[in-house]
Formats: C-alpha cells, structure tokens, sequence
C-alpha cells in the first residue's frame, strides 16, 4: 500500500512538474527581434525623448506603433553613439533603406480591437499600464510567440487553466476586461471586437 | 454606465429605407460585403446557403417593379436572437442600440436564425475562400469571417469603431455620426442612417408614411421603410411568409 | 525487486492526476479553440494605415469619380466620391485577383516572355506591313487615339466592332446628311422608347438611371431589369421590333405637324409607304401585344418633348438588326433628333497623325494578316465569325487581355494587359450624355511584371518611343487642361456640348424600298424563341456573384429564364440544371422562373456568350436555333 502510494506520488510529481515545465517551452517559441534595441537610450536623460515622440497617432485617430524606418533614421543617418548596436542598425536597415520586421510584443488578433485614442488620448491611460515599464529597458525582452495560433506571450497570456498565473501590465482579454469591469464602462463584446 | 466615447449619451442608430427610390440595383449588397470581409460565393452556394447579411428582395406587386433591403433589423425589445443563443454569442448594446454577433462565441446551433422573424440572420457554411490574391484587400477594419457560425448586419460596426477612435483624437464626445457601407453606397440615396436620438431623424421614421416589417411582433426593430406605392406597402406585409433562398 | 502490474498503474495513474492538476492539458485544450480562430489558411486583414485617394473608375463610359480606401498599397474599399456608383464599382479594384486573369504571356499552351512575343509580333508585322490590324473592344478611349496613331505609323488598320451602345446614335449619324458624333441626351429628354436596349442596367451612367426625368417605355421580349422598372413595358415578340417602331410612326403619319417635318425629309418615300402599310393593329399582331399600347406608347412620345427612341440592343445578345436601328433612327428624324446632341470631338496633338476608324464589318474579307484584339477590360466581346472572316490564310492573332478566357481558343498569342490602378488606363465615351471626356485612372497598384497595355504594345510594334502615360499627357495638354500630368489620383478632362439637337435632313438609304422595310418586319418565327442578355459589368469580380448566385435579385451569366408555363411544358422546374444547344455549342443554364413572355426564352450570358453568337445578314446577333434542354 505504500508502495503504490509512493508510487503514485511519484508519477504526480513527475508528471506535474513536466507538465509545468514544459507548458512555456512547448507552447511558445523564442523569435529573434531583426535588431536590438534599448528604450532607455532614448527616454533616458541622455535621449529625453517621450513615448510619443516615436510611438504617434495618424491622423484619422488611428495608433502607428513601431514606428517605421523613416522616424528612425530621420536621427541615425549616421551614428550618434558609439554602441555597436547602433552601428549594426545602421549598416543593415537604414543604408540599403530596408524595413525591419520588428516583432510586436502587443499585436492584437485580427478580431481585436483596440483605440489607442480613446485610452490614451481620452480616458488618460499610461502606456505603462499596459505596456509595463518597456520604456526604461535596456534591452528588448525575449519575444516569445505560441506555436499554433502566431499570438505573442504577452497577448496570448499565461494564464494556464486552473492554477493561472497573472501577469503584471497585461495585454491579455482579460486584463482589457478586468481593468473596464473596475471602470464600469463595459458594453458589448463588440467594444472591442470587430 | 458610461460609455466609450459618448459621455453619458447613447445612441440608437436606425435606418429609414425609402423603397420609392430603390431600384433593386444590388451596390449596397456588394458593397456590405466587400466591407465586411465576406467573400465571394462558394461554387456551390445558392440563395439558401448564401452568405448575405444584406440581400435584396423583388416584391411582388404585379406591376413595375419594387425591391426591398433586408438586414438585421437591430431588434431593441426583446430581442429574439438574443433570447434564444445559449453561448450568449448575440448581445444587445444599449449604448448603440446594436445587436452584436460574437462569432468567437457561435457554437454555430442556428437557434438564432430559427428566431429571427425577419430571416436576416445567416449561417457560415464555409471556410472563407478568396482567389489567389485577393485576401489582401480584405477590409483591415473587419476581421476575416469564419465557417460554423451565424453572422449577420452590424450596421458596419467597423465604421463605428473607426469613427470613434477619431472622435477620441479630435476630443469629440457624445454619440459618434457615421455612415454604413449600404447607406454610403446607395446611389438613390434610399437608405438613409441615422440616430433616433436625433429629433429631427426620429420624426422622420416616427412619420405616419414609415413602417417596420412585422411591427406587431413588437421586437422594436430599428429599420424603418417608406413608400407612397399602395401596392408596394401591401407586398410588404406578406414579408413574413417570404422565404429565404 | 520485481515490478507488477499494480505499481505501473499507481504510477501511470500518479502521472495522470499529476497531469491534470499540471497546466498542460487545460492549457492545449484552450489554446486549440483559439487556434481554430486563426487556422493558417484563414486569410489575415491587412494592418497599417488607411489611406484614401481620389480616383476614376474607368471600366465604362460613365468614369464615375471614386474614393479609393488602401493599406499598404493595395486598394481594399472603392466608394462614390459624389454621385453614384453601379454595383460592380464597388468590387472593381478585385479585377487584379480575378480568377480568371492572365498572368503570363502565353503562345497557345506555352508560357513565354513577353519579350519574346513582342519580337515575334514585330517580326511577322515586318513581314506583313499593311495588314496589320488592331481590334479595339472599347472604342472610343483615349487609347483608341493611341492605337489609330500607332496604326498610322505602321500603315495598318483601326478596327471597331459593331456598335452596341450608342448604335441608334450612329444610325442617326448616318441618317442626317452632315455626319456628326452625336450622343443621347439623357439628362434633357422627357420620355424615351427603348427597344431591347438595357437603360437603366449598366447602358447608362449609375447616377442617370437612378435619377430619371424620363417616361420610359421599353420594348423587350423579356422581362428585363430594364423592362421592370419602367413606366411601361411591352413585352413584343423577338424580330418584331421593326413593326413596332414602323406601327409608332404610322401613328404620327396623321398628325398635321409630322405631315410637316416628312415634307422636309428627303428620299422618305420609303420609309413613309412601309409606315403606311404598318398600321398599330397589323403591328400588335406581330408583336403580339394590344394594338392601343403602340397608340400609346407613340402618343407618349409626342406629349413628353423633347423624346427619344432608343434601339441599341443588348451588350451580350448584340445589336438589333440594321432594319430596327435604321427605323429607331428615323422616328428619332421625325422628332428632329431632339434626343441627340452632338459630342464635341477629341482635342488632338498638332502633329498627330491618325488611322481611319473602321468598322470591323467594313474589313475587307481575308485582309488582315495580324490582328491585335485589346480587350482591356470585363465584358466586351465580338461574335468570332465576325473576325475569322477577316483574317487573311495563316493570320496571326494576338489578344492583349486581361483575362485568360475569352480568346483562349482564337488567338495564338495571349499577352497580359495591367487592369484598373495597375497602370494608366482610361475610359470610353459616354454614348448617354453629349460630352468629351478624358478619364485617366491612376496607376496605384505594383503592376505585375510583363503586362503590357495594349496601347503600349502596339506603340512597341510602331516603334513609338513614347511611353502611354506621356501620351495620355500629351491628349491632355492639347485639351488645353492645366492638370495635362497624370497625377496621383489620374486625370479627368471632359467637354460638355454647347450646340443644339442636330436638324432633321435627310432619312433612310436610298436603295431601300416600302419591302425592304417590311421584310424586315415580321418576327422570328422559332417558338419559344431565344434571346440572349446579359450585363457587361458582371464579370468584373465573382463577389458580384451575390446577386444573383447567392440571392434572386438579377439574372446572372448561365441562367435561362422562362415563364412558369414554359418551364412546366418543358418539363423542367425553378432551379433545375438545364442545357442551352445552339449550333454553335452547348452551355450549361440554370432555369429560373418569372413573369416574362411565355413564348421566349431569355438566356443570361457572359462575353463568351457574344463570342459564340452568329451574324445574321442584317447585323443582328443570334444563337442560331437555339434550345434550351433538361439535362
């Protein structure tokens, strides 16, 4: 009897900790960024540059995101510092004027959506709220994606059925809908959806 | 409640169809589509398994032709669809007055289109399929429709969420004004959209011309039509036993 | 120690349960639902920003100003930009993915470089100088100018196919002694017969034909969409339409003010003694409809001046024959032709020299040694028996097409040509309203590689070292315009006519006899006889498909439609599979039922339907003996 228990403990705890183990590895898979890159150069004192600055609304009220090459080499035609990243940046993208494919940690699924106008520009979000603490990183985080559904960690979430973890920040369904819960201003599913 | 972009102001968005001035010519069915990312018929579709969430219809009136738009008609009382969908996937929003389609949500049953007096609800029998190529001009507001589920009008919910997010650039507050693909496309201007919180557009469909289809079902649709044709009025009533496809 | 069958099971079921509290299984359960939002077949909506542009949509004469909405360039959304749009406006920009395009330069079955056609297409033009020929689906474009001077500098020809649209225009043309461009003026006439001419479906401009000013009454064997919606319809008999129009003006022979206007006709005798013998009753005999609706109809068009009779046939079934043009054309004389207006002409670049216009008809037989056919865009066509009988022993043909179809069989070269916002391309006259235009679409779209427009093409063959764009501009500076560049959104010129209705002079050919009338007046005696239909505009995306495939608004190409009656006598029910036999092939139709005459059979079709079409002695198209079967 004991020995089946032991047993039994045995494979629960071979099994669970598999299972927790591999859940990050086995569902997502770790992408490059094309380029390395660190916020806090640029929000830094030695930048002094806000969100904004890159980060820009179009004109029909639409968010741009990651700003394309253009924004970036309007400052780093030539080198300004002396990193070697920089340099790097320099010679693959902005000299031969190729885009980079920069993977975005916060992409939305097709069927989301999400006005940066109305949060921002209206309700006063903090892009911190959302995004975390991006802006004073050194260096790009590890871009993680889920293997079947293309979705990024960050927009996927990490939560794992019963026992889920949350997340700081969030980009997830469920951070958008807690953080509207909290201010009562929640509808229709079609809020948000589309 | 509050909501997004219309400080303590809803709206109840309707449309008035003036059918005089329909001529059956088909662009808003075309244009709805090509809005809302539905693709082209499947070879084997027919009218019965069509994906449609407008279609037009010949009324019978014996004489010169009559033709009838038919979308959801964004019921406000009772809504059937609503009350019927066990996944909660159909939602009135009362800020709107938009009865919205989760297809995340549609476990595909068709309960919903068995409710729905006015048959404006269709099921998704297939994969979207567009020719080589043409996927990339889907509509980057709209997602891409998907099989097993029933879709159907949102007034070009797309458009609304578009014209909110420029409202929250220029500072605008209250209800949003915008323009379904239908409204925009009618080259007889005989669908008119509008906002029955607006007086003026609220008179017009209050106006003793205007009629709703199977307005004594009282499921308060919002679609409002019109005609001075004796004849044309009386094919409408017979709405109901018209079947679809 | 000896492992049994007990501690494996404790085991497997401690992994178990360890699973289940573990997140895995939860985790993959949840994430295959969404993943099945988002299978990788499932197309993906673009992402960046929206951007609207002004442009033309330049697919028919009507080249109605056009929002275009596009991300990344490619155009997802087309919208009026004031005014109105026809439906397949807004799927036009889906003509670049259409199922059916050309991609590739094609000799018969074999893929080749465009280069390489083009040189072998200049080799046998060499070889041949003076029989070279261009074909123009479209007539009437700016392009048709380049092909003419092209041709000019070649020594060949400039060919037109026979005018559907706007051919009652060019019956009246050729009935009034100054030959002028005339075109109908929708916008000022009041009432309007129209024999089997599809007014208000695709004929003329959206807006036009939405906000009409005009009775109309139209004449047509079947119930069309045209025939649906106006004020009055007769439904007369197929070949009939001479009788009718001949009975109309028979009715206006008694009227003191007509004896008048005929007083100052010449070589009317004709015309006015087969009117004579074309009383309304002898007429609604043939036509098969009550002898008062003709007394009607030609009263209407005298209480409601200025009046138009219109006789321009079908874009698919083809025009009616020259008799029934010939007779539209004459009431239209008596009316003092106060339905047309004179177009003023093209401006042209002083050092343009241009090929004559020439009816493809009017080709001498066997003369043509290589044949360009451009067919820039959806639904034009030509019966092939038209063009085979012009094509000298061993012609070469090539068609510049943007489709794979419609010449598949015919030409030995197939060249793809750039559609709508893929190049600089431009649209035809407007043959509904009295004006000149210029209508430049942009070229907003990546160009796919080797396409060629046509007008480029034969600018290669002639050696013309202009490119179309700078010729388009050239058009544009000797228009006087100050916009002469084809900018980001194209260009747009047009010139309204200031002049008045041309004067009545002149009517009918001499030759012609009271017989040659009346011959041309009894209808076809098939019962139930065929006719063809069809809509120019539907081939332009399979999304315009929804209306008729996925619902029952209009009639779509492969359908037949037949009165109830008909369709029981036939054995046949709504909906059913059929077969349409002609001597010239066998379709598939789908049969639907409507209120339409129950002795015709109105057979939708596409191009491919004209293509296959015969040409009767007197210019009219026809399926032969057709039929139409269960299959």
């Amino acid at each position: 009897m004991i020995r089946t228990g032991i047993l039994f403990l045995a494979g629960f705890s071979v099994a669970l900790s598999a299972g927790w183990w591999s859940v990050p590895r086995l569902l997502y898979r770790t992408e490059p960024q094309p380029a390395q890159f660190s916020h806090i150069a640029h929000t830094g004192e030695k930048g002094g540059m806000s969100c904004e600055d890159c980060h820009s609304f179009r004109a029909d009220g639409t968010f741009a995101g990651i700003p394309k090459l253009e924004t970036c080499a309007a400052c780093h035609s030539a080198p300004m510092g002396e990193t070697q990243a920089e340099k790097d940046f320099i010679a693959r993208f902005v000299e031969p004027g190729v885009e980079p494919e920069w993977k975005v940690y916060s992409r939305q699924p097709d069927n989301a959506w999400f006005p940066h106008s109305a949060h921002v520009l209206r309700g006063k979000v903090a892009c911190e709220k959302c995004h975390g603490e991006i802006g004073k990183s050194d260096r790009l985080p590890v871009y993680r994606v889920h293997r079947f559904t293309g979705y990024p960690e960050d927009v996927m979430g990490k939560r794992a059925g019963p026992l889920g973890l949350k997340r700081a920040g969030g980009m997830r369904m469920d951070d958008c809908v807690a953080c509207h819960r909290q201010n009562r201003i929640e509808h229709s599913c079609l809020d948000c959806h589309k | 409640m509050r909501k997004l972009g219309a400080e303590n102001k809803t709206a109840r968005y309707a449309m008035l169809i003036d059918l005089d001035r329909c001529n059956g010519c088909g662009a808003c069915m075309v244009a709805c589509a090509v809005e809302n990312n539905v693709p082209p018929p499947q070879p084997s579709a027919t009218p019965r398994t069509g994906l449609n969430w407008l279609r037009v219809f010949r009324l019978n009136t014996g004489g010169r032709d009559a033709f009838i738009p038919v979308m959801c008609m964004q019921c406000g009382d009772e809504t059937p669809c609503q009350s019927v969908c066990p996944q909660k996937a159909v939602e009135f929003d009362p800020a709107t007055g938009i009865v919205g389609q989760i297809p995340e949500r549609c476990l595909g049953c068709r309960y919903c289109m068995a409710a729905c007096p006015y048959q404006a609800r269709v099921f998704n029998w297939w994969d979207p399929q567009w020719p080589a190529g043409m996927e990339q001009a889907l509509n980057p507001r709209v997602s891409a429709r998907q099989r097993g589920t029933v879709e159907k009008c949102n007034f070009c919910h797309g458009r609304w969420q578009a014209a909110l997010e420029k409202a929250a650039q220029d500072g605008e507050s209250g209800p949003v004004r915008y323009t379904p693909a239908c409204a925009e496309a009618c080259p007889a201007q005989a669908i008119r959209f509008g906002d029955l919180n607006d007086e003026e557009f609220a008179a017009e469909c209050r106006d003793s011309g205007a009629f709703r289809l199977l307005e004594s079902l009282g499921t308060g649709p919002k679609v409002f039509y019109r005609t001075s044709r004796a004849e044309v009025r009386e094919a409408t009533r017979g709405f109901g036993e018209v079947k679809r496809g | 120690m000896k492992i049994d069958r007990r501690d494996v099971l404790s085991l497997a079921g401690g992994a178990a349960a360890g699973l289940a509290v573990s997140p895995l299984p939860w985790r993959l359960l949840g994430d295959t639902a969404i993943w099945s939002q988002n299978w990788h077949w499932m197309p993906r909506v673009p992402r960046g920003a929206i951007e609207e542009r002004e442009a033309r949509c330049t697919l028919c004469p009507s080249a109605c100003p056009v929002k275009l909405r596009m991300t990344n360039g490619i155009v997802h959304g087309v919208a009026p930009n004031g005014g109105a749009l026809c439906p397949a406006g807004f799927a036009a920009h889906h003509l670049a993915w259409h199922p059916l395009r050309l991609r590739e330069c094609r000799r018969k079955d074999q893929a080749v470089p465009l280069e390489e056609a083009l040189s072998s297409l200049r080799a046998a033009v060499a070889q041949r100088r003076g029989a070279v020929a261009v074909l123009d689906l479209a007539p009437g474009r700016a392009s048709s100018l380049l092909h003419r001077r092209h041709m000019a500098a070649l020594g060949g020809a400039y060919l037109m196919p026979p005018r559907i649209e706007g051919g009652t225009a060019h019956a009246v043309e050729a009935l009034l002694e100054k030959r002028r461009a005339l075109a109908a003026d929708l916008a000022s006439v009041k009432a309007v017969l129209s024999v089997s001419t599809p007014l208000l479906d695709g004929w003329a401009a959206p807006s036009s034909a939405v906000e009409r000013g005009f009775r109309l009454i139209q004449a047509e064997p079947h119930r069309s969409r045209t025939a649906g919606l106006a004020d009055e319809w007769l439904p007369v008999k197929p070949g009939s339409e001479t009788a009718l129009l001949l009975a109309v003006g028979h009715c206006w022979l008694k009227r003191p003010e007509m004896a008048q206007q005929l007083e100052r006709l010449k070589g009317a005798e004709a015309w006015r003694q087969a009117a004579e013998a074309m009383p309304p009753q002898r007429a609604a005999e043939l036509a098969g409809i009550e002898a008062a609706r003709i007394e009607a109809a030609a009263a209407d068009l005298l209480g409601h001046r200025p009046s138009l009779v219109l006789a321009d046939g079908d874009p698919v079934g083809g025009p009616l024959s020259r008799e029934a043009r010939a007779a539209a054309a004459a009431l239209n004389i008596l009316l003092g032709a106060e339905g047309f207006r004179p177009v003023p002409p093209l401006p042209l670049p002083k050092d343009w020299t241009l090929a004559e216009a020439q009816s493809l008809e009017e080709a001498g037989d066997g003369s043509i040694g290589v044949l360009i056919i451009d067919e820039p865009w959806p639904g034009v066509s030509v019966p092939w028996q038209l063009v085979e009988k012009k094509l000298a022993r061993g012609a070469v043909v090539a068609a510049v097409t943007w489709n794979r179809a419609q010449f598949a069989r015919h030409a030995e070269w197939l060249i793809p040509a750039p559609v709508w916002l893929e190049a600089p391309l431009d649209a035809a006259q407007p043959h509904d309203a009295p004006r000149a235009q210029i209508a430049v679409a942009p070229a907003v779209m990546a160009r796919p590689k080797d396409t060629i427009s046509a007008a480029e093409a034969t600018a290669r063959l002639a050696g013309v070292e202009m490119t179309a764009a700078d010729e388009f501009a050239a058009l544009a500076q000797a228009a006087g315009s100050e916009a002469a560049q084809i900018g980001d959104n194209g260009f747009y010129w047009s010139s309204e006519a200031k002049g008045a209705a041309p004067a009545a002079a002149r009517i009918a050919p001499e030759q012609w006899t009271a017989e040659t009338w009346l011959r041309a007046a009894a209808p076809s005696a098939a019962s139930p006889a065929v006719v063809a239909f069809g809509w120019r505009q539907a081939a332009v995306s399979p999304m315009l498909g929804k209306l008729w495939q996925e619902s029952e608004l209009r009639e779509g190409p492969q359908q037949a439609v037949l009165h109830p009656d008909l369709l029981r006598r036939q054995g046949m029910e709504e909906g059913v599979l059929a077969r349409l036999m002609s001597p010239r092939g066998a379709w598939p139709v789908r049969v639907r039922a409507a209120e339409t005459r129950p002795d015709v059979i109105a057979v939708c079709g596409g191009p491919s339907l004209a293509l296959a079409c015969e040409v009767r002695p007197d210019g009219a198209w026809t399926l032969g003996e057709a039929k139409v079967v269960k299959s």
